[in-house]
């Protein structure tokens, strides 16, 4: 399957590489299918690209990297929505907000985007850790 | 929507296992007891809007970056030839 991204040309994206979100991302509800891109390679850091939007896509990357002790506290019926079975199926990654202008990076804590990685679901879930924001700043870390 | 009118101590049931009670009044705040299933999400309005906000701000830059991205890999192409 191809889609047209404005920005990365012409993709040849393997059907069993795309990651449905059923419920979008939050606010985004209508688009619910992506690819997860690497930045690099080996960079920990991907582009979460939509095959319906080519404008629509994220930076993303694994918490860990920055945030060793991140935790995933979410609620259930939004584990329940990627059929989480087992922990070892799942990716965790957060929504990275970079700064052209100021150089900052901030992280996205409160609402992970949790993934089945065996049945490629995913979805958007809300942190009920409640020092975690959508605003943490990684500029200096990692 | 449905408006009922409480008093502190007093319930709202909704389907088969969930209770709201008013806990406590003062000033402007109401205190809220929320008894529920575990696996039903609960939160504040704030955090739903805040995380909505956070992704549109996050696909505006994103994008920017792309675009300078490949507004450099263009660059880099046109230079070789």
């Amino acid at each position: 399957m191809k889609i047209l991204s404005k920005h990365f040309g012409e993709l040849e994206i393997q059907e069993d590489h795309i990651i449905t979100f059923p419920k979008g991302l939050i606010g985004l509800e209508n688009n619910k299918r992506y690819v997860l891109i690497e930045f690099e390679e080996n960079s920990m850091v991907y582009w979460l690209q939509s095959i319906e939007d080519p404008d629509l896509c994220f930076i993303v990357t694994n918490p860990y990297t920055f945030k060793p002790d991140y935790v995933l506290d979410v609620y259930e019926d939004d584990l329940k929505l990627i059929e989480m079975e087992n922990e070892e199926d799942v990716m965790v990654l957060v929504i990275l907000n970079v700064s052209l202008e100021t150089k900052n990076i901030t992280a996205n804590l409160l609402g992970p985007l949790v993934i089945n990685t065996k049945k490629n679901l995913g979805v958007q879930a809300v942190s009920k850790v409640p020092e975690y924001t959508t605003k943490y700043d990684i500029t200096n870390k990692g | 929507m449905l408006v009922l009118s409480r008093k502190e101590e007093q319930s709202i049931i909704i389907g088969d296992n969930i209770e709201i009670k008013i806990l406590a009044i003062k000033g402007d705040t109401v205190k809220i007891g929320i008894t529920a299933p575990p696996e039903l999400k609960i939160y504040r309005k704030e955090v739903f809007d805040e995380i909505q906000k956070a992704n549109i701000e996050a696909m505006k830059s994103s994008k920017n970056i792309k675009n300078v991205i490949l507004g450099k890999l263009d660059k880099e192409s046109k230079d070789k030839e």
